[in-house]
């Protein structure tokens, strides 16, 4: 019969409807049913950024795979598998955060940026593209691309994610520009407000950005065992991929529209318990 | 609803909307501080007009000037993006050694200042004594060690042409997410005025040759033409100076009035650049 059907429209034949498990009721989606007790344990979580240092005290050797991507001179790119140090000290700024709501998470350092501006936006579609065929479960992307040339490649990516259950995390730029992929549907964006607790996060409900985290002086990890205390929206997103993977290491499986249900449904302005912290 | 339910929600409506006034307010003093720095651009932009070497170079250390006194920083340093090299040149240090450090160069693989080049994005750190490389290097040299910093990318057309960096607030505070989105729209401006006088400088610069021929203007020209043909901002402004100065030629009466039509355009545009501003 599914031959008679038209296109994509097979799985929703009587023989291949899939029968799924339901999320409560939105009521009854809490930060205890959401998160707690859950470390982010096993839940792959790639950093695309400048690297991650693997023996920084922050980082305490989570990280569990490497890949680094540059492009030469002549535009040829290049990749490499083998261990590699944050350059700038900004990949392990994001991964401290992550690992403090999601300690056990599995980090992955993916390395776009370096000592050159060639063929940065190519070498970061390069690392986005390679954890997306890698099935990581959540990406964080601190950065983006302002070239509108690669704003088509950027969705396509976006959306091979979203329909591969991958969670993109993105922050939205600190300038009042477009950047690429922050603002696509298919992504959470995320930026700034000046709250402390790295469970305090809001709901928009006028995107592009959906979601507010902190990063207004926000102690980090640097390098060399530093630390550093900064501002920018590059460091609410790693907040909310933490949050995420704490999420999805309790409920694994979970698609990005859930997530996004949950987080909208357990952001602090929409929780009914106003004044209540979500931290558990 | 009962007395005391009444109170209450009348006590949370009140906290809103001192949070909303509040918004306001910063968001006024912001626009107020961006008003003021585009403004004192525009000044500069017409100033710079003539290309010459110590008009360049004034331009940029008025920008740094400007940016600091408008958001009240003790120091300011300009860096450069030599696409040739990939490096990072330093143009531009306030200060008593500022001189000594003109022309210096890093790769753009470390520091603050090449994490912004790389990225793209501002950054704002409270403790920037924390950061070594600062204070063996830079700091050291300029016999001046910051503790806050807020370091922006100038972009021009999706390209990061350099670097501006304030340091040290006069009220001992860090820069805010405030302080960021003004100098945000400030840097945008300034990489425009940047790279339309780095253009005439190259004009200027050929002309010379062509008049003395103390230099081979050939070449010259060829690098020029090549440097320009890139830039549509550059060609539209020659097409105005070449327009501007066939009014100039004409009779009074001519030139008067075409000076009341650009006058009628430029009213126009600033009002048409403020309505977007507010988003209305």
């Amino acid at each position: 019969m599914s031959e008679l059907l038209p296109a994509w429209s097979w799985q929703f034949a009587p023989d291949h409807i899939q029968q799924l498990s339901p999320l409560l009721e939105l009521e009854g989606i809490t930060p205890a049913w959401a998160w707690d007790g859950s470390t982010g344990a096993g839940v792959k979580v790639a950093v695309i950024d400048s690297g991650i240092d693997n023996d920084n005290p922050a980082i305490a050797g989570h990280v569990k795979g490497y890949i680094s991507f540059f492009e030469d001179r002549e535009g040829q790119m290049h990749s490499s598998e083998e261990p590699h140090n944050d350059a700038f000290g900004h990949g392990n700024a994001c991964a401290d955060i992550i690992r403090r709501l999601a300690p056990d998470c599995d980090l992955y350092s993916i390395k776009v940026l370096g000592p050159t501006l060639s063929g940065k936006g190519t070498a970061f579609a390069a690392g986005l593209r390679w954890a997306i065929e890698h099935n990581m479960q959540v990406v964080n992307l601190s950065l983006g691309s302002t070239k509108k040339e690669y704003s088509g490649l950027f969705y396509e990516l976006a959306d091979a994610a979203y329909f591969k259950n991958i969670m993109l995390v993105t922050a939205a730029n600190n300038m009042p520009m477009t950047s690429f992929p922050s603002l696509y549907a298919a992504v959470a964006s995320v930026a700034c407000h000046e709250g402390q607790n790295p469970y305090e996060f809001y709901y928009n409900p006028s995107p592009p950005v959906e979601f507010g985290a902190p990063g207004v002086n926000v102690t980090v990890a640097w390098l060399s065992g530093q630390q550093r205390t900064v501002t920018g929206n590059s460091f609410s997103a790693p907040h909310i991929s933490g949050l995420i993977a704490k999420i999805l290491g309790k409920h694994p499986g979970l698609t990005p529209f859930q997530v996004k249900t949950i987080l909208r449904a357990t952001a602090r302005n929409v929780r009914r318990e106003r004044g209540k912290t979500n931290e558990m | 609803m009962t007395t005391k339910e009444e109170l209450e929600a009348a006590r949370r409506r009140i906290i809103v909307l001192e949070h909303e006034v509040e918004q306001l307010r910063a968001r006024n003093e912001n626009d107020g501080a961006a008003a003021q720095l585009r403004a004192q651009l525009a000044q500069l932009g017409a100033a710079s007009v003539l290309g010459a070497p110590t008009e360049h170079t004034q331009l940029l250390e008025q920008i740094v000037r400007t940016a600091n006194h408008v958001l009240r920083a003790h120091a300011g340093t300009l860096y450069l993006v030599n696409e040739n090299t990939e490096e990072l040149v330093f143009e531009v240090a306030l200060g008593e050694r500022g001189d000594m450090l003109r022309g210096t160069r890093f790769p753009i693989g470390q520091g603050i200042a090449g994490w912004v080049a790389a990225s793209g994005e501002a950054i704002a750190i409270a403790d920037v004594q924390q950061d070594p490389q600062w204070a063996t290097g830079i700091g050291q040299r300029l016999g001046y060690a910051p503790k806050t910093m807020l370091a922006m990318p100038l972009l021009l057309r999706d390209n990061v042409i350099g670097v501006l960096q304030l340091m040290d607030k006069d009220d001992g505070s860090p820069f805010s997410a405030g302080d960021m989105a003004t100098l945000g729209l400030f840097a945008q401006q300034a990489a425009v005025a940047i790279a339309q006088s780095r253009s005439l400088l190259s004009l200027s610069s050929l002309l010379r040759a062509l008049l003395t021929d103390q230099e081979n203007p050939a070449m010259q020209a060829a690098a020029f033409v090549a440097d320009t043909e890139e830039s549509a901002e550059y060609r539209d402004t020659l097409q105005l100076a070449k327009l501007l100065g066939e009014i100039a030629r004409q009779s009074d009466a001519a030139r008067r009035l075409s000076l009341q039509v650009v006058e009628a355009i430029v009213t126009y545009l600033h009002a048409q650049s403020h309505f977007e501003e507010r988003g209305d």
